[in-house]
């Protein structure tokens, strides 16, 4: 086990330098900033200035040695849009509402998917199995951004129930939430739905039922509780996933997160925001991911051994 | 179910195994699904011959005609019209073209590279096989949303850059997979005695190991087209995808999000036409990965 630890370890530590090193070459490709940031009148020594207060009048090599020095220590350098802010401060405003979003959104999916993913199981092939399977079905076909804007226009602006966007609000996260929260739980509720049927059908449901056991123990705790490990470490990589993916959905309903900073940055050609976003974003991903893998090697011993 | 009956509450015995082909019998046909899809193609093809408005150029006089079950629409813009005046209906025809093409080439194109990578690694293993598998690992380790939006960013948003990432994001996956069953395939006794009789191993590889994992490869690509329109379509609606004003639906959905109150038909309209096709491409996926999925096949 030890071993495979280290071993993944190293793996995400060599993704995570990788994508540091991509993304701060990348951006850069993206031709001069400074050009794009000013306005056309301004002279050639104003211009010289500001790409020397930016450090930008370096060579590659040493922006790239002077970057990773600072990130340890979480400094992505100054925004080039908003004057006079580091990037690590307009991360940090935006963290707890990524976070909030992402964690709300993973809660309602499992509350929803989980129990709808047990009935479809246990009652396979009556209507509310199919009904389950059709919001799953749904829910992974549907583009985030129609439902989120669907949603806008018949509970924001036609019957006014909800804010429109924003945060300030506390309604303001049930539209975002519902648009995530589908996407999510449809995947979420296929996979309880599958080891669930599996599990109801092993041996060891069997010998309970011949046993005698009440059905709803032989449900829950006999077969949940063994089809509930694989939706568990399932739940993790989703969860990263939505980290990242949670970018449309922000972009719509203009959620204060770091996938709307993220998408800002971009129209704004700020590169060390974008820098700054897909790095968090992006470690925080390849992180969720090893930690997935352990809990997974960590309830089935084999995935140790094949690696 | 009773307990007095405790072989009742038993499944029968053809259930026991549900994962296993022959138990829980071959999925039907998608019929509506390859309909859809089939349906799709005919229109990206006769688009022209279709659409009765230019797809990009629009009078301003007829902006934001109401679709015709509204009151206000007319038959001349069965589905209204956009804040150029251009009919939805017309440009959600030529938009097939566009999702339809990038899913095609994209697939395609990544199939192809990642198909190559994995059965060089599968085949020739050693060094070769752990720079390539490592390549594929951590091109797999980012997401890909993420990444897809910065690299069309840097590289500028038009077609083929969009097609460039959704190319460079998605031929790991086939990697990974080919790699496996390359490596399973070229361990058969077959590929043993093509060595024997002298065959050269490019020859082992092209004509031995690729159509025995050809299948994998189908599979694999059906079940992406759908996240490939998905993506594309996510990219254009953020601004980083297709540039205007060619028709794309995520980039029509984009082109009416502030018109919500107003005009609702602008974005919602193009989005169902996304829905839709990533639906049927789904569950058409879902048939062919359940009728040929490579795992169940005995090799």
């Amino acid at each position: 086990m030890r071993q495979f630890i280290l071993k993944r370890l190293g793996q995400a530590l060599v993704s995570t330098f990788v994508l540091i090193t991509v993304v701060f070459f990348l951006v850069r490709l993206t031709g001069d900033p400074v050009e794009r940031m000013v306005p056309i009148q301004v002279t050639q020594e104003m211009a010289d200035d500001l790409r020397r207060a930016y450090g930008l009048d370096r060579p590659l090599i040493v922006q790239y040695g002077l970057f990773l020095q600072g990130l340890p220590q979480g400094d992505f350098g100054q925004s080039l849009y908003f004057r006079g802010r580091t990037v690590q401060e307009l991360l940090w405003l935006r963290i707890p509402a990524s976070l909030q979003l992402a964690s709300v959104s993973m809660l309602v999916a499992l509350l929803i998917a989980l129990p709808m993913g047990v009935y479809s199981a246990k009652y396979r092939g009556r209507w509310g199995d199919y009904a389950g399977r059709i919001f799953s079905i749904l829910g992974g076909a549907a583009p985030s951004f129609l439902v989120g804007l669907a949603m806008l226009r018949l509970f924001a602006v036609q019957w006014q129930i909800f804010p429109t966007g924003g945060r300030e609000e506390l309604l303001s996260i049930v539209l975002p939430t519902f648009t995530l929260g589908w996407f999510v739980s449809a995947g979420i509720m296929r996979l309880t739905r599958s080891s669930m049927l599996e599990a109801l059908y092993g041996e060891f449901v069997k010998l309970a039922r011949i046993k005698g056991v009440r059905e709803s123990v032989v449900v829950w705790k006999h077969a949940f509780k063994n089809a509930a490990l694989p939706v568990i470490t399932y739940s993790t990589v989703i969860f990263a996933a939505v980290l990242g993916g949670a970018i449309v959905t922000e972009y719509v309903f203009a959620w204060p997160g770091l996938g709307s900073l993220l998408i800002r940055a971009v129209i704004q050609r700020d590169f060390p925001v974008i820098q700054g976003a897909v790095i968090l974003i992006g470690v925080a991903y390849v992180m969720a991911n090893f930690l997935a893998d352990l809990a997974y090697a960590w309830v089935n011993p084999k995935i140790r051994y094949e690696q | 179910m009773s307990k007095s009956d405790p072989a009742a509450a038993l499944p029968e015995e053809d259930e026991s195994r549900v994962k296993t082909r022959s138990a829980a019998g071959v999925t039907r046909f998608p019929y509506v699904s390859a309909t859809v899809l089939a349906l799709v193609l005919l229109v990206a093809i006769l688009a022209p011959f279709l659409a009765p408005h230019d797809p990009e150029v629009g009078r301003l006089s007829n902006k934001l005609i109401p679709p015709l079950w509204q009151e206000g629409g007319t038959t001349e813009f069965p589905l209204g019209t956009d804040t150029l005046g251009r009919d939805i209906f017309t440009r959600i025809l030529y938009g097939t073209r566009i999702s339809l093409m990038v899913a095609v080439l994209a697939t395609g194109l990544a199939g192809v590279l990642g198909t190559i990578v994995g059965l060089i690694a599968g085949f020739y293993r050693g060094w070769t096989e752990t720079i390539l598998m490592r390549l594929t690992d951590i091109t797999l380790a980012f997401p890909l949303m993420l990444m897809a939006i910065v690299l069309v960013s840097v590289l500028g948003a038009s077609l083929t850059n969009v097609l460039l990432v959704i190319v460079f994001l998605l031929w790991p996956y086939y990697a990974r997979q080919i790699r496996g069953e390359a490596l399973a395939v070229s361990e058969l006794d077959f590929v043993d005695l093509a060595r024997v009789a002298g065959v050269s191993n490019r020859r082992i590889l092209w004509r031995h190991i690729l159509p025995n994992v050809m299948p994998s490869i189908g599979v694999l690509a059906t079940l992406q087209v759908a996240l490939i329109i998905l993506l594309e379509a996510s990219l254009s609606f953020l601004g980083v995808g297709i540039p205007p004003p060619t028709p794309a639906w995520g980039l029509m959905v984009a082109d009416g999000r502030d018109l919500l109150g107003r005009a609702w038909w602008v974005s919602i309209i193009p989005g169902i036409a996304i829905f839709a096709v990533v639906l049927a491409a789904n569950l058409f996926g879902d048939w062919v990965r359940d009728r040929f999925d490579p795992k169940l096949r005995q090799i």
